[in-house]
């Protein structure tokens, strides 16, 4: 009986698993080895990759110190309206990418909402790396508020009593207590918003086509020169990304299992 | 130490607290049944929890608008709530670390706290695999050290087994018969609150209905509701009494089962025919019927079904109740 339960789920993981890695050694079969290999020495290449984990470092950095306080605010507290709110910060993960990219566009492009003053001030959105910041925060907010929500969800609220009982202040308890017990959730909110950020197109070639991200780099290529060419940059991008994720993931482990100890 | 509410209300939907008058100033057990709003009092107590009506004051100082890390109320909860990303050490000395003494006197400290609860070896452990008792300890020496005013213990006793409870009753009331603190009990089992406190408030329906030395609180049930809480097995009507030659002013009324013999020693003696039988873990409760009403007593040794029994009680240990 367990055994068959096993088989069952080993059976449905392998395939599931299948459907992620087959497409993925497709593209690969499209990449001749040597050009795959002479693409990491391409410089347009490499700069697009620069600009799109720069942007998408930036983008998460801005979204965890905004996002992280409405996850807590959201995780703790009832007030009227807490579920338009909620139904507010869903709001980016259902509206097409394309759509995110034409909101953004009208309220940051130089006439915009916010986009006039800040024009004023000298900064620019539409082709710059700040449009495309914008664009990744409003795609990846999400990620970040719920992930950090449901981590502030899992620490029981009497933990933070027993600590203002014991004399510690609100913010010490939040820094003592809270966030480090759901810090697993807040890394993984990173991650994820970090992901969707460097994965958006739609979202961002609106507001910014130039300087080029990854998606718009591959786009681009398929449209100029076919699918070989943008089969290899698709193939090098997907590489990087892995790398990247194992990487951070790895760290985060280690770093989760330190600060246990 | 003194504490005193005076007046406190606190309304969450469909629940109403109070209002509350207590006057504090000897360890006291708060004993309610589920619901009673034990846990609201309690966080009005602390300060989690702001009251919309009443005062709360400390020493005669108001402590109403004081924030909960600044009242020095020391707080163990039934499930501990020990921080499980720190060890037992660090446990202890969180409170400390708060208050900036100095790493030396935060170690001299501990190590003293942990010396009185026997708890020195457990002091490297981390807490996912301390047993129970062990991590009542902690959380009390986690507590304690801070030297708190008031020490609020909330079901100090509800998770743990009947062997370990009860060795750790023992424990636990020699602790705090030695701290200087005002130690408030908040628990809903009338069993093991008796054993732990002298001084007593009934929550109930979240008003206080009683206060008082433990006996006479105990003895003196407000109403049938009460009365049952309080493990009163016996609820007679006027009626009832009537059947069995009583007539007394009153709706209803009860009697400790401890003051019903089975001898002809009382003043009212009756005879009854054991009808049922109630298996408890050292002793069992017989139901004896007398004309046609029906009494329950704990008893030590065996009586079989259906034997006639001789029983007796005097009048006066009849308890008046309000319906």
């Amino acid at each position: 009986m367990k055994n068959s339960f096993l088989f069952i789920l080993l059976l449905f993981s392998i395939l599931m698993m299948l459907f992620i890695l087959i497409p993925i050694l497709v593209l690969y079969s499209f990449v001749p080895f040597f050009d795959f290999i002479i693409i990491f020495s391409n410089r347009s290449f490499l700069e697009t990759i620069n600009v799109t984990f720069l942007a998408g470092l930036i983008s998460t950095f801005f979204i965890a110190i905004l996002g992280i306080p409405l996850g807590y605010l959201m995780a703790r507290t009832d007030f009227p309206g807490k579920n338009f709110v909620q139904g507010l910060i869903d709001l980016p993960l259902v509206v097409p990418d394309t759509v995110a990219g034409l909101i953004i566009f009208l309220t940051f492009y130089s006439q915009g909402i916010l986009g006039a003053p800040l024009s004023r001030a000298g900064i620019n959105f539409v082709n710059t790396l700040y449009g495309i910041v914008v664009a990744m925060m409003f795609v990846g907010a999400p990620f970040m508020i719920n992930t950090s929500k449901s981590g502030f969800l899992s620490v029981d609220p009497k933990l933070e009593k027993v600590s203002l009982s014991l004399g510690a202040s609100k913010i010490s308890t939040f820094f003592n207590v809270t966030l480090p017990l759901s810090l697993d959730s807040i890394v993984n909110g990173l991650v994820m918003t970090w992901a969707k950020g460097v994965s958006s197109f739609g979202s961002i070639i609106v507001i910014a086509y130039f300087p080029m991200v990854a998606p718009t780099y591959i786009y681009n290529q398929f449209l100029l020169f076919g699918t070989d060419a943008s089969a290899i940059a698709a193939g090098a991008f997907l590489l990087i990304t892995l790398i990247i994720f194992a990487i951070s993931r790895f760290i985060t482990t280690k770093m989760m299992r330190w600060l246990r100890k | 130490m003194r504490l005193e509410l005076k007046g406190v209300e606190k309304n969450l939907g469909k629940f109403h607290l109070g209002p509350i008058n207590l006057d504090i100033d000897e360890n006291i057990v708060i004993l309610g049944p589920t619901g009673a709003g034990k846990t609201t009092l309690l966080e009005i107590i602390a300060g989690f929890i702001k009251p919309d009506k009443g005062r709360i004051l400390f020493m005669g100082k108001d402590f109403t608008n004081i924030p909960p890390e600044k009242r020095r109320i020391g707080l163990l909860y039934q499930d501990y709530q020990l921080f499980p990303h720190m060890n037992v050490r660090k446990n202890i000395s969180y409170g400390l670390r708060m208050s900036n003494i100095g790493k030396e006197n935060i170690e001299k400290s501990v190590e003293e706290i942990s010396i009185k609860l026997g708890i020195m070896n457990l002091l490297d452990r981390n807490v996912y695999n301390l047993s129970g008792g062990e991590k009542q300890r902690v959380a009390l020496a986690r507590a304690l050290v801070i030297e708190p005013q008031i020490l609020l213990l909330d079901e100090p006793f509800s998770a743990l087994d009947e062997e370990t409870k009860h060795t750790l009753m023992d424990e636990v009331r020699k602790i705090i018969d030695d701290v200087k603190s005002l130690v408030i009990y908040v628990m809903h089992d009338q069993e093991d609150a008796y054993l732990m406190g002298k001084n007593f408030a009934i929550l109930f329906g979240g008003k206080i209905v009683s206060v008082g030395k433990r006996d006479d609180v105990f003895r003196r049930p407000a109403n049938v509701a009460i009365a049952k809480f309080l493990g009163y097995k016996n609820i007679f009507t006027r009626e009832d009494l009537k059947s069995i030659g009583l007539d007394l002013e009153g709706e209803y009324f009860t009697i400790d089962e401890k003051d019903i013999l089975i001898n002809e020693n009382g003043k009212i003696k009756l005879k009854g025919i054991v009808e049922g039988y109630e298996y408890l873990r050292d002793k069992s409760r017989i139901t004896i019927k007398v004309n046609g009403i029906k009494i329950e007593k704990k008893v030590d040794g065996i009586f079989s079904f259906e034997r006639e029994i001789k029983i007796s009680f005097d009048p006066e240990k009849i308890i008046p109740l309000k319906g």
